[in-house]
Protein backbone atom coordinates (compact mmCIF):
# COMPACT_ATOMS: atom_id res chain seq x y z
CA UNK A 1 0.00 0.00 0.00
CA UNK A 2 1.18 3.50 -0.71
CA UNK A 3 1.39 5.79 1.99
CA UNK A 4 3.04 8.96 0.15
CA UNK A 5 2.28 9.14 -3.34
CA UNK A 6 4.85 7.16 -5.33
CA UNK A 7 7.47 9.49 -7.36
CA UNK A 8 8.84 7.44 -10.70
CA UNK A 9 11.38 10.41 -10.37
CA UNK A 10 12.92 9.97 -6.96
CA UNK A 11 11.40 6.11 -6.04
CA UNK A 12 12.61 4.24 -8.78
CA UNK A 13 15.42 1.95 -7.88
CA UNK A 14 18.38 2.82 -9.34
CA UNK A 15 18.90 1.84 -12.99
CA UNK A 16 15.23 0.67 -13.86
CA UNK A 17 12.90 3.12 -16.09
CA UNK A 18 9.49 3.17 -15.81
CA UNK A 19 9.00 1.10 -18.93
CA UNK A 20 11.28 -1.66 -17.19
CA UNK A 21 8.64 -1.76 -14.16
CA UNK A 22 5.76 -1.49 -17.16
CA UNK A 23 6.98 -4.23 -18.82
CA UNK A 24 7.36 -6.09 -15.86
CA UNK A 25 3.59 -5.03 -14.68
CA UNK A 26 2.28 -6.22 -18.13
CA UNK A 27 4.18 -9.91 -18.50
CA UNK A 28 2.85 -13.01 -17.34
CA UNK A 29 4.41 -15.41 -14.21
CA UNK A 30 5.80 -17.30 -16.75
CA UNK A 31 8.26 -14.66 -18.19
CA UNK A 32 9.24 -13.29 -15.08
CA UNK A 33 10.75 -16.60 -13.84
CA UNK A 34 12.06 -17.47 -17.25
CA UNK A 35 14.02 -13.70 -17.53
CA UNK A 36 17.50 -14.10 -18.77
CA UNK A 37 20.37 -12.82 -16.06
CA UNK A 38 20.71 -8.98 -16.55
CA UNK A 39 17.38 -8.32 -18.72
CA UNK A 40 14.98 -5.24 -17.36
CA UNK A 41 11.90 -8.36 -16.39
CA UNK A 42 14.82 -9.71 -13.88
CA UNK A 43 16.38 -6.35 -12.45
CA UNK A 44 12.73 -5.31 -11.35
CA UNK A 45 11.68 -9.09 -10.28
CA UNK A 46 15.13 -8.18 -7.37
CA UNK A 47 14.08 -5.07 -7.55
CA UNK A 48 10.85 -5.84 -5.77
CA UNK A 49 12.35 -8.64 -4.02
CA UNK A 50 14.29 -6.07 -2.20
CA UNK A 51 11.67 -3.33 -1.48
CA UNK A 52 8.46 -4.42 -0.21
CA UNK A 53 6.59 -1.15 -0.45
CA UNK A 54 7.60 -1.15 -4.37
CA UNK A 55 6.82 -4.69 -4.74
CA UNK A 56 3.04 -4.87 -3.65
CA UNK A 57 2.62 -1.50 -5.52
CA UNK A 58 3.83 -3.58 -8.69
CA UNK A 59 1.50 -6.63 -7.86
CA UNK A 60 -1.49 -4.52 -6.94
CA UNK A 61 -1.05 -2.87 -10.55
CA UNK A 62 -0.98 -6.47 -12.05
CA UNK A 63 -4.38 -6.72 -9.99
CA UNK A 64 -5.79 -3.49 -11.63
CA UNK A 65 -4.79 -4.60 -14.93
CA UNK A 66 -6.46 -7.48 -14.83
CA UNK A 67 -9.55 -5.58 -13.47
CA UNK A 68 -9.66 -3.33 -16.17
CA UNK A 69 -9.49 -6.18 -19.14
CA UNK A 70 -12.02 -8.12 -17.20
CA UNK A 71 -14.83 -4.87 -17.71
CA UNK A 72 -17.84 -5.93 -19.53
CA UNK A 73 -18.04 -4.07 -22.79
CA UNK A 74 -21.80 -2.90 -22.81
CA UNK A 75 -23.19 -2.88 -26.19
CA UNK A 76 -24.64 0.37 -28.08
CA UNK A 77 -28.08 1.00 -28.24
CA UNK A 78 -29.76 -0.91 -31.46
CA UNK A 79 -31.00 2.23 -33.10
CA UNK A 80 -26.83 3.37 -33.55
CA UNK A 81 -26.14 1.66 -36.50
CA UNK A 82 -29.55 2.47 -38.27
CA UNK A 83 -28.66 6.51 -37.38
CA UNK A 84 -25.27 6.14 -38.75
CA UNK A 85 -26.65 4.73 -42.16
CA UNK A 86 -28.93 7.50 -42.09
CA UNK A 87 -26.57 10.24 -41.16
CA UNK A 88 -23.80 9.23 -43.94
CA UNK A 89 -26.72 9.06 -46.75
CA UNK A 90 -27.99 12.48 -46.31
CA UNK A 91 -24.39 13.59 -46.19
CA UNK A 92 -23.58 12.15 -49.49
CA UNK A 93 -26.39 13.24 -50.93
CA UNK A 94 -25.77 17.00 -49.76
CA UNK A 95 -22.50 16.73 -51.10
CA UNK A 96 -23.98 14.97 -54.56
CA UNK A 97 -26.39 17.85 -54.76
CA UNK A 98 -23.74 20.24 -53.75
CA UNK A 99 -21.39 18.62 -56.68
CA UNK A 100 -24.33 19.01 -58.93
CA UNK A 101 -25.13 22.51 -57.91
CA UNK A 102 -22.22 24.01 -58.93
CA UNK A 103 -21.68 21.61 -62.00
CA UNK A 104 -24.82 22.72 -63.15
CA UNK A 105 -24.44 26.56 -62.48
CA UNK A 106 -22.47 27.84 -65.57
CA UNK A 107 -24.41 26.00 -68.01
CA UNK A 108 -27.91 26.98 -66.88
CA UNK A 109 -27.19 30.74 -65.78
CA UNK A 110 -27.25 33.24 -69.14
CA UNK A 111 -24.39 36.00 -68.42
CA UNK A 112 -26.47 38.66 -66.15
CA UNK A 113 -24.37 41.34 -64.14
CA UNK A 114 -27.35 42.17 -62.41
CA UNK A 115 -27.28 38.41 -61.03
CA UNK A 116 -23.95 38.32 -59.96
CA UNK A 117 -23.57 36.06 -57.17
CA UNK A 118 -19.91 35.58 -55.51
CA UNK A 119 -20.65 32.69 -54.04
CA UNK A 120 -21.07 30.77 -57.40
CA UNK A 121 -17.99 30.76 -58.26
CA UNK A 122 -15.53 28.31 -57.56
CA UNK A 123 -13.97 28.32 -54.19
CA UNK A 124 -10.53 28.50 -55.59
CA UNK A 125 -11.20 31.69 -57.46
CA UNK A 126 -12.48 33.92 -54.44
CA UNK A 127 -9.07 34.35 -53.57
CA UNK A 128 -7.49 35.61 -56.90
CA UNK A 129 -10.52 37.93 -57.33
CA UNK A 130 -9.76 39.03 -54.11
CA UNK A 131 -5.73 39.83 -55.19
CA UNK A 132 -6.99 40.79 -58.20
CA UNK A 133 -9.44 43.44 -56.92
CA UNK A 134 -5.69 44.44 -54.69
CA UNK A 135 -3.80 44.80 -57.75
CA UNK A 136 -6.79 46.86 -59.82
CA UNK A 137 -6.91 49.02 -56.65
CA UNK A 138 -2.96 49.91 -56.16
CA UNK A 139 -2.90 50.92 -59.82
CA UNK A 140 -5.55 53.24 -59.41
CA UNK A 141 -4.54 54.73 -56.50
CA UNK A 142 -0.96 55.14 -58.77
CA UNK A 143 -2.50 56.80 -61.41
CA UNK A 144 -4.49 59.09 -59.30
CA UNK A 145 -1.08 60.21 -57.26
CA UNK A 146 -0.10 62.52 -60.24
CA UNK A 147 -3.27 64.43 -59.87
CA UNK A 148 -3.27 64.65 -56.09
CA UNK A 149 0.38 65.35 -55.84
CA UNK A 150 1.89 66.70 -58.59
CA UNK A 151 5.22 65.77 -59.39
CA UNK A 152 7.84 68.37 -60.07
CA UNK A 153 9.34 68.27 -63.37
CA UNK A 154 12.67 66.63 -63.87
CA UNK A 155 15.44 68.31 -65.63
CA UNK A 156 16.19 65.12 -67.64
CA UNK A 157 12.77 64.89 -69.10
CA UNK A 158 10.66 61.85 -69.64
CA UNK A 159 12.54 58.72 -69.14
CA UNK A 160 11.78 55.01 -70.35
CA UNK A 161 10.51 53.10 -68.13
CA UNK A 162 13.05 50.20 -67.17
CA UNK A 163 12.93 46.82 -64.15
CA UNK A 164 16.20 48.59 -63.44
CA UNK A 165 16.32 48.85 -59.60
CA UNK A 166 18.93 51.37 -59.15
CA UNK A 167 16.73 53.89 -60.68
CA UNK A 168 15.62 56.35 -58.68
CA UNK A 169 11.88 57.26 -59.97
CA UNK A 170 9.73 55.11 -61.84
CA UNK A 171 8.68 56.22 -65.08
CA UNK A 172 5.77 56.95 -65.62
CA UNK A 173 3.48 54.46 -67.62
CA UNK A 174 0.66 55.31 -69.79
CA UNK A 175 -2.48 53.98 -68.25
CA UNK A 176 -4.48 51.71 -70.41
CA UNK A 177 -7.64 52.34 -71.71
CA UNK A 178 -10.46 51.99 -69.21
CA UNK A 179 -8.04 51.24 -66.38
CA UNK A 180 -8.46 54.18 -64.41
CA UNK A 181 -12.33 53.93 -64.90
CA UNK A 182 -12.55 50.86 -62.22
CA UNK A 183 -15.02 51.10 -60.01
CA UNK A 184 -15.17 47.63 -59.47
CA UNK A 185 -12.59 47.76 -56.60
CA UNK A 186 -15.15 49.56 -54.23
CA UNK A 187 -17.80 46.53 -54.77
CA UNK A 188 -15.78 43.65 -54.21
CA UNK A 189 -18.32 41.45 -52.06
CA UNK A 190 -17.25 40.16 -48.69
CA UNK A 191 -15.21 36.52 -48.89
CA UNK A 192 -19.12 35.20 -47.31
CA UNK A 193 -20.96 32.66 -49.13
CA UNK A 194 -24.26 34.09 -49.86
CA UNK A 195 -26.82 31.08 -50.23
CA UNK A 196 -27.87 31.13 -53.24
CA UNK A 197 -32.11 30.82 -53.09
CA UNK A 198 -33.08 27.27 -54.24
CA UNK A 199 -30.03 25.56 -53.62
CA UNK A 200 -28.94 23.53 -50.52
CA UNK A 201 -25.02 24.70 -49.75
CA UNK A 202 -23.29 23.16 -47.18
CA UNK A 203 -21.43 25.55 -44.65
CA UNK A 204 -17.72 25.56 -44.90
CA UNK A 205 -17.49 24.04 -41.39
CA UNK A 206 -20.12 21.10 -42.91
CA UNK A 207 -17.77 20.60 -45.71
CA UNK A 208 -14.79 20.61 -43.80
CA UNK A 209 -15.96 18.46 -41.04
CA UNK A 210 -16.42 15.79 -43.76
CA UNK A 211 -13.11 16.07 -44.51
CA UNK A 212 -11.16 16.22 -41.32
CA UNK A 213 -10.52 12.95 -39.14
CA UNK A 214 -11.91 15.65 -35.57
CA UNK A 215 -13.70 18.15 -35.24
CA UNK A 216 -13.71 21.56 -36.80
CA UNK A 217 -13.77 23.03 -33.35
CA UNK A 218 -10.76 20.59 -32.30
CA UNK A 219 -8.99 21.63 -34.97
CA UNK A 220 -9.30 25.42 -35.08
CA UNK A 221 -8.36 24.63 -31.51
CA UNK A 222 -5.06 23.02 -31.95
CA UNK A 223 -4.15 25.48 -34.78
CA UNK A 224 -4.28 28.06 -32.08
CA UNK A 225 -2.29 26.34 -29.34
CA UNK A 226 0.35 25.81 -31.98
CA UNK A 227 -0.18 21.73 -32.04
CA UNK A 228 -1.46 21.34 -35.96
CA UNK A 229 0.40 20.48 -38.47
CA UNK A 230 -0.54 20.21 -42.07
CA UNK A 231 1.22 17.62 -44.17
CA UNK A 232 0.99 18.00 -47.95
CA UNK A 233 2.46 14.77 -49.82
CA UNK A 234 3.93 15.65 -53.18
CA UNK A 235 4.98 13.82 -56.11
CA UNK A 236 7.95 16.00 -56.36
CA UNK A 237 9.11 18.07 -53.40
CA UNK A 238 11.54 20.48 -55.39
CA UNK A 239 9.01 21.22 -57.76
CA UNK A 240 6.09 21.71 -54.74
CA UNK A 241 9.00 23.84 -52.29
CA UNK A 242 9.24 25.89 -55.70
CA UNK A 243 5.61 26.62 -56.28
CA UNK A 244 5.04 26.68 -52.12
CA UNK A 245 7.87 29.83 -52.69
CA UNK A 246 6.09 31.13 -55.64
CA UNK A 247 3.08 31.19 -53.39
CA UNK A 248 4.72 32.38 -50.33
CA UNK A 249 6.02 35.47 -52.27
CA UNK A 250 2.55 37.21 -52.76
CA UNK A 251 1.23 39.12 -49.67
CA UNK A 252 -1.10 37.30 -46.85
CA UNK A 253 -4.68 37.26 -48.93
CA UNK A 254 -7.98 37.83 -47.24
CA UNK A 255 -7.93 34.60 -45.58
CA UNK A 256 -4.36 32.45 -45.45
CA UNK A 257 -0.94 32.86 -46.96
CA UNK A 258 2.24 31.26 -46.74
CA UNK A 259 5.36 32.49 -44.83
CA UNK A 260 8.79 30.95 -44.67
CA UNK A 261 9.96 29.21 -41.38
CA UNK A 262 11.84 30.20 -38.28
CA UNK A 263 15.22 27.91 -37.87
CA UNK A 264 13.78 26.95 -34.54
CA UNK A 265 10.57 25.49 -36.36
CA UNK A 266 12.89 23.83 -39.02
CA UNK A 267 14.64 21.84 -35.67
CA UNK A 268 11.53 21.24 -34.39
CA UNK A 269 10.17 19.70 -37.30
CA UNK A 270 13.99 17.63 -38.62
CA UNK A 271 13.43 15.28 -35.25
CA UNK A 272 12.97 11.51 -35.90
CA UNK A 273 10.15 11.26 -33.41
CA UNK A 274 8.18 14.22 -36.20
CA UNK A 275 9.45 12.24 -38.85
CA UNK A 276 7.74 9.18 -37.59
CA UNK A 277 4.40 10.85 -36.73
CA UNK A 278 4.29 12.33 -40.39
CA UNK A 279 4.27 9.14 -41.77
CA UNK A 280 8.00 9.02 -43.03
CA UNK A 281 10.40 6.32 -42.23
CA UNK A 282 13.70 6.78 -40.93
CA UNK A 283 15.20 5.77 -44.46
CA UNK A 284 12.91 7.84 -46.21
CA UNK A 285 13.05 10.63 -44.70
CA UNK A 286 17.28 10.47 -44.54
CA UNK A 287 17.01 10.61 -41.08
CA UNK A 288 19.54 8.21 -39.69
CA UNK A 289 20.41 7.06 -36.08
CA UNK A 290 23.09 4.90 -34.93
CA UNK A 291 23.45 4.23 -31.33
CA UNK A 292 24.70 1.17 -28.56
CA UNK A 293 25.65 0.47 -25.42
CA UNK A 294 29.37 2.38 -25.27
CA UNK A 295 31.25 4.01 -22.67
CA UNK A 296 28.84 6.58 -22.65
CA UNK A 297 26.09 4.49 -21.98
CA UNK A 298 23.47 4.87 -24.47
CA UNK A 299 24.13 7.31 -26.67
CA UNK A 300 21.97 8.14 -29.90
CA UNK A 301 22.94 10.51 -32.59
CA UNK A 302 20.39 11.59 -35.00
CA UNK A 303 21.26 13.40 -38.27
CA UNK A 304 18.41 14.84 -40.24
CA UNK A 305 17.77 15.99 -43.42
CA UNK A 306 16.46 19.57 -43.47
CA UNK A 307 12.24 19.36 -43.96
CA UNK A 308 10.39 21.21 -46.38
CA UNK A 309 8.59 23.20 -44.50
CA UNK A 310 6.68 26.74 -44.27
CA UNK A 311 4.28 28.63 -42.17
CA UNK A 312 1.16 29.24 -43.39
CA UNK A 313 -0.91 31.69 -41.62
CA UNK A 314 -4.69 31.12 -41.43
CA UNK A 315 -7.74 33.39 -39.78
CA UNK A 316 -8.76 30.63 -37.21
CA UNK A 317 -12.26 29.88 -39.33
CA UNK A 318 -13.75 27.17 -41.02
CA UNK A 319 -13.81 29.08 -44.20
CA UNK A 320 -10.35 29.95 -43.87
CA UNK A 321 -9.10 26.45 -43.18
CA UNK A 322 -11.35 24.94 -45.76
CA UNK A 323 -9.65 27.80 -48.38
CA UNK A 324 -6.15 26.48 -46.89
CA UNK A 325 -6.41 23.19 -47.70
CA UNK A 326 -7.96 23.63 -50.90
CA UNK A 327 -4.53 25.84 -52.06
CA UNK A 328 -2.62 23.70 -50.60
CA UNK A 329 -4.04 20.40 -52.49
CA UNK A 330 -3.13 22.15 -55.81
CA UNK A 331 0.70 22.31 -54.86
CA UNK A 332 0.62 18.29 -53.92
CA UNK A 333 -1.31 14.56 -53.88
CA UNK A 334 -3.11 15.13 -51.06
CA UNK A 335 -3.40 16.89 -47.46
CA UNK A 336 -3.65 15.51 -44.20
CA UNK A 337 -3.86 17.71 -40.79
CA UNK A 338 -1.76 15.97 -37.86
CA UNK A 339 -2.07 16.83 -34.11
CA UNK A 340 1.35 17.16 -32.28
CA UNK A 341 1.81 16.64 -28.48
CA UNK A 342 3.76 19.67 -28.09
CA UNK A 343 3.42 23.43 -29.46
CA UNK A 344 5.55 23.69 -31.69
CA UNK A 345 8.38 26.84 -31.69
CA UNK A 346 5.97 30.16 -32.54
CA UNK A 347 3.27 28.51 -33.91
CA UNK A 348 -0.18 28.96 -32.39
CA UNK A 349 -2.10 32.69 -32.19
CA UNK A 350 -0.64 35.12 -34.05
CA UNK A 351 -1.84 38.98 -34.65
CA UNK A 352 -4.09 39.10 -37.60
CA UNK A 353 -2.29 40.86 -40.80
CA UNK A 354 -3.21 44.54 -41.00
CA UNK A 355 -2.08 45.05 -44.56
CA UNK A 356 -4.89 46.65 -47.22
CA UNK A 357 -6.03 43.15 -48.74
CA UNK A 358 -7.26 42.14 -45.30
CA UNK A 359 -8.28 45.38 -45.03
CA UNK A 360 -10.75 45.08 -47.61
CA UNK A 361 -12.40 42.19 -46.14
CA UNK A 362 -13.08 43.63 -42.34
CA UNK A 363 -16.07 43.76 -41.71
CA UNK A 364 -18.82 43.81 -38.41
CA UNK A 365 -17.73 44.57 -34.70
CA UNK A 366 -13.83 44.11 -34.00
CA UNK A 367 -14.88 41.83 -31.14
CA UNK A 368 -16.50 39.04 -33.94
CA UNK A 369 -12.95 39.59 -35.99
CA UNK A 370 -11.42 36.08 -35.96
CA UNK A 371 -8.02 35.41 -34.11
CA UNK A 372 -4.96 34.10 -36.81
CA UNK A 373 -2.95 31.15 -36.18
CA UNK A 374 0.57 30.20 -37.58
CA UNK A 375 0.09 26.70 -38.69
CA UNK A 376 3.42 24.53 -40.16
CA UNK A 377 3.25 23.14 -43.33
CA UNK A 378 5.34 19.99 -44.47
CA UNK A 379 6.11 19.17 -47.73
CA UNK A 380 6.71 14.96 -48.06
CA UNK A 381 7.52 12.84 -50.91
CA UNK A 382 4.87 9.96 -51.22
CA UNK A 383 6.55 7.25 -53.66
CA UNK B 1 -10.61 -8.96 -40.49
CA UNK B 2 -8.92 -10.25 -43.98
CA UNK B 3 -11.42 -8.99 -46.14
CA UNK B 4 -11.12 -5.98 -44.51
CA UNK B 5 -9.26 -4.22 -47.21
CA UNK B 6 -11.97 -5.34 -49.56
CA UNK B 7 -14.49 -4.23 -47.54
CA UNK B 8 -13.33 -0.81 -47.42
CA UNK B 9 -12.28 -0.46 -50.95
CA UNK B 10 -16.21 -1.84 -51.71
CA UNK B 11 -17.09 0.92 -49.23
CA UNK B 12 -15.41 3.39 -50.94
CA UNK B 13 -16.77 2.53 -54.37
CA UNK B 14 -20.83 3.86 -52.32
CA UNK B 15 -21.36 -0.04 -51.35
CA UNK B 16 -23.90 0.17 -49.15
CA UNK B 17 -23.59 -3.15 -47.32
CA UNK B 18 -20.15 -2.70 -47.43
CA UNK B 19 -20.46 0.19 -45.25
CA UNK B 20 -23.02 -1.40 -43.30
CA UNK B 21 -20.57 -4.45 -42.12
CA UNK B 22 -18.15 -1.73 -41.15
CA UNK B 23 -20.64 0.14 -38.88
CA UNK B 24 -21.92 -3.79 -37.72
CA UNK B 25 -18.06 -4.46 -37.31
CA UNK B 26 -16.74 -1.48 -35.10
CA UNK B 27 -19.64 -0.06 -33.27
CA UNK B 28 -19.25 -1.67 -30.37
CA UNK B 29 -15.61 -1.01 -30.01
CA UNK B 30 -15.67 2.57 -30.80
CA UNK B 31 -18.86 2.69 -27.98
CA UNK B 32 -17.17 1.54 -25.62
CA UNK B 33 -14.23 3.51 -25.92
CA UNK B 34 -16.37 6.34 -25.83
CA UNK B 35 -18.38 5.19 -22.72
CA UNK B 36 -15.35 4.37 -21.11
CA UNK B 37 -13.84 7.58 -21.79
CA UNK B 38 -16.70 10.11 -21.09
CA UNK B 39 -18.67 7.63 -18.44
CA UNK B 40 -21.55 8.88 -19.71
CA UNK B 41 -23.95 6.98 -22.15
CA UNK B 42 -25.52 10.07 -24.28
CA UNK B 43 -22.25 11.22 -24.67
CA UNK B 44 -21.05 7.95 -25.79
CA UNK B 45 -23.85 7.39 -28.52
CA UNK B 46 -23.51 10.99 -29.88
CA UNK B 47 -19.85 10.70 -30.26
CA UNK B 48 -20.29 6.72 -31.77
CA UNK B 49 -22.59 8.18 -34.19
CA UNK B 50 -20.31 11.33 -34.88
CA UNK B 51 -17.04 8.45 -35.68
CA UNK B 52 -18.91 6.13 -37.82
CA UNK B 53 -20.48 8.75 -40.32
CA UNK B 54 -17.47 10.68 -40.25
CA UNK B 55 -15.01 7.94 -40.89
CA UNK B 56 -17.64 6.55 -43.76
CA UNK B 57 -17.82 10.06 -45.10
CA UNK B 58 -14.01 10.69 -45.43
CA UNK B 59 -13.74 6.54 -46.00
CA UNK B 60 -12.18 8.10 -49.09
CA UNK B 61 -9.08 9.68 -47.81
CA UNK B 62 -8.03 6.27 -45.56
CA UNK B 63 -5.09 5.29 -47.41
CA UNK B 64 -4.83 1.82 -45.40
CA UNK B 65 -1.22 2.35 -43.56
CA UNK B 66 -2.76 2.01 -40.52
CA UNK B 67 -5.71 -0.40 -39.52
CA UNK B 68 -8.93 1.04 -40.21
CA UNK B 69 -9.85 0.08 -36.60
CA UNK B 70 -6.80 2.18 -35.16
CA UNK B 71 -8.07 5.05 -37.48
CA UNK B 72 -11.25 4.59 -36.28
CA UNK B 73 -9.90 4.82 -33.12
CA UNK B 74 -8.24 8.30 -33.97
CA UNK B 75 -11.16 9.96 -34.85
CA UNK B 76 -13.37 8.59 -31.56
CA UNK B 77 -10.16 9.85 -29.32
CA UNK B 78 -9.98 12.97 -30.45
CA UNK B 79 -13.86 13.67 -30.70
CA UNK B 80 -14.00 12.33 -26.88
CA UNK B 81 -11.04 15.01 -25.86
CA UNK B 82 -12.91 17.74 -27.43
CA UNK B 83 -16.31 16.64 -25.56
CA UNK B 84 -14.13 16.46 -22.13
CA UNK B 85 -13.37 19.64 -23.06
CA UNK B 86 -16.30 21.10 -23.17
CA UNK B 87 -18.87 22.81 -21.16
CA UNK B 88 -21.33 20.09 -22.14
CA UNK B 89 -20.05 17.30 -20.54
CA UNK B 90 -19.31 19.01 -17.42
CA UNK B 91 -22.55 19.94 -16.54
CA UNK B 92 -23.84 16.52 -17.90
CA UNK B 93 -21.41 14.66 -15.84
CA UNK B 94 -20.59 11.09 -15.31
CA UNK B 95 -23.25 8.41 -14.77
CA UNK B 96 -21.78 7.30 -11.01
CA UNK B 97 -20.75 3.38 -10.53
CA UNK B 98 -23.31 1.57 -8.99
CA UNK B 99 -21.58 1.73 -4.96
CA UNK B 100 -20.79 -1.98 -3.37
CA UNK B 101 -23.48 -3.94 -2.38
CA UNK B 102 -26.24 -1.85 -4.61
CA UNK B 103 -26.24 -4.65 -7.46
CA UNK B 104 -26.28 -7.29 -5.36
CA UNK B 105 -29.57 -5.89 -3.53
CA UNK B 106 -31.21 -5.06 -6.66
CA UNK B 107 -30.69 -8.55 -8.52
CA UNK B 108 -31.65 -10.64 -5.20
CA UNK B 109 -28.72 -13.49 -5.61
CA UNK B 110 -26.18 -13.77 -3.18
CA UNK B 111 -22.44 -13.81 -4.14
CA UNK B 112 -19.91 -16.05 -3.02
CA UNK B 113 -17.18 -14.07 -0.98
CA UNK B 114 -14.70 -14.54 -3.92
CA UNK B 115 -17.24 -13.17 -6.38
CA UNK B 116 -17.80 -10.34 -4.08
CA UNK B 117 -14.46 -9.70 -3.92
CA UNK B 118 -13.80 -9.48 -7.85
CA UNK B 119 -16.98 -8.23 -8.44
CA UNK B 120 -15.98 -4.69 -5.75
CA UNK B 121 -12.84 -4.90 -7.70
CA UNK B 122 -14.19 -4.09 -10.93
CA UNK B 123 -16.23 -1.64 -9.63
CA UNK B 124 -13.55 0.35 -7.57
CA UNK B 125 -11.30 0.25 -10.93
CA UNK B 126 -14.58 1.75 -13.10
CA UNK B 127 -14.95 3.95 -10.45
CA UNK B 128 -11.40 5.17 -9.91
CA UNK B 129 -11.20 5.07 -14.13
CA UNK B 130 -13.16 7.71 -13.75
CA UNK B 131 -11.81 10.22 -11.39
CA UNK B 132 -8.28 9.78 -12.98
CA UNK B 133 -7.30 12.63 -15.77
CA UNK B 134 -8.64 11.99 -19.10
CA UNK B 135 -5.26 11.79 -20.73
CA UNK B 136 -4.54 8.70 -17.95
CA UNK B 137 -7.78 7.28 -18.61
CA UNK B 138 -7.54 7.13 -22.39
CA UNK B 139 -3.83 5.29 -22.60
CA UNK B 140 -5.33 2.62 -19.99
CA UNK B 141 -8.93 2.48 -21.94
CA UNK B 142 -6.60 1.87 -24.93
CA UNK B 143 -4.04 -0.54 -23.85
CA UNK B 144 -5.90 -2.23 -20.59
CA UNK B 145 -10.26 -2.27 -21.58
CA UNK B 146 -9.38 -2.66 -26.02
CA UNK B 147 -6.14 -4.55 -25.69
CA UNK B 148 -4.38 -2.63 -28.13
CA UNK B 149 -0.60 -2.87 -29.01
CA UNK B 150 1.76 -0.35 -27.56
CA UNK B 151 2.47 0.89 -31.45
CA UNK B 152 -1.11 0.96 -32.38
CA UNK B 153 -2.25 3.66 -28.77
CA UNK B 154 0.89 5.55 -30.30
CA UNK B 155 -0.66 5.71 -33.24
CA UNK B 156 -4.17 6.48 -32.16
CA UNK B 157 -2.50 9.31 -30.03
CA UNK B 158 -0.05 10.40 -32.34
CA UNK B 159 2.56 10.49 -29.90
CA UNK B 160 5.61 7.98 -29.96
CA UNK B 161 5.63 4.69 -28.28
CA UNK B 162 8.43 5.77 -25.55
CA UNK B 163 5.51 8.71 -24.82
CA UNK B 164 2.60 5.94 -24.18
CA UNK B 165 4.87 3.86 -22.25
CA UNK B 166 6.17 6.57 -19.60
CA UNK B 167 2.34 7.95 -19.89
CA UNK B 168 0.95 4.13 -18.84
CA UNK B 169 3.12 3.89 -16.00
CA UNK B 170 1.99 7.09 -14.27
CA UNK B 171 -1.54 6.35 -15.41
CA UNK B 172 -1.50 3.22 -13.77
CA UNK B 173 0.23 4.72 -10.49
CA UNK B 174 -2.61 7.54 -10.97
CA UNK B 175 -5.12 4.78 -11.25
CA UNK B 176 -3.38 2.97 -7.73
CA UNK B 177 -3.82 5.88 -5.68
CA UNK B 178 -7.61 6.39 -6.80
CA UNK B 179 -8.21 2.91 -5.83
CA UNK B 180 -6.56 3.64 -2.38
CA UNK B 181 -8.74 6.52 -2.00
CA UNK B 182 -11.52 4.70 -2.85
CA UNK B 183 -10.54 1.68 -0.65
CA UNK B 184 -10.09 3.46 2.40
CA UNK B 185 -13.24 5.05 2.32
CA UNK B 186 -14.87 2.10 1.75
CA UNK B 187 -13.66 0.34 4.82
CA UNK B 188 -14.37 3.70 7.07
CA UNK B 189 -17.40 3.12 5.91
CA UNK B 190 -17.66 -0.43 7.26
CA UNK B 191 -16.25 0.42 10.30
CA UNK B 192 -19.15 2.97 11.11
CA UNK B 193 -21.53 0.39 10.09
CA UNK B 194 -19.69 -1.97 12.52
Amino acid sequence: VIGTPFNPETDLPRGLTEADVLEWVEADARSRSAAAQGSALHRVSRAVAADARLGSMLEAMRVDRAALGSLESPAPPEWLAHAVLEEHERQSLLALSDMAAMGRRPARREPDEDSFSFSAMPRWFRPALASAAVLVLAFGAWQLLPIVWPRPATPQGPRVATNDRASPIPAPVEPERGVEESPAIAIVPPAVSIPTPGAIEPSAAEILSARLEMSVEATLELALAGRLVVVVSVADAHAAESAARQVASHPVDATWGLHSPSEQLVAAMATPAHARMVGIGDDESGVHRAGGDGPLGHLQIVLAATPTVFRAQASASPEALLDMLDGLERLGTSVRLMPVEEPLPGMGMVPAPTGESSLLWWEGDPASWRPWAAIPVQFIESR
Amino acid sequence: MDDEPQLIERAKAGDGAAATEIVHRYQRRVYALCLRILGNPDDAEELTQETLVKALTGLERFDGRAKLGTWLYRIATNACYTRLRSERVRSRGRVPWPESGELEAASGVKRSEAALDAGQRQRHVAQALDRIQPEHRVVLVLRDVQGLEYEQVAEVLGVPVGTIKSRLFRARLALREAIEQLESGASAHRGDHS
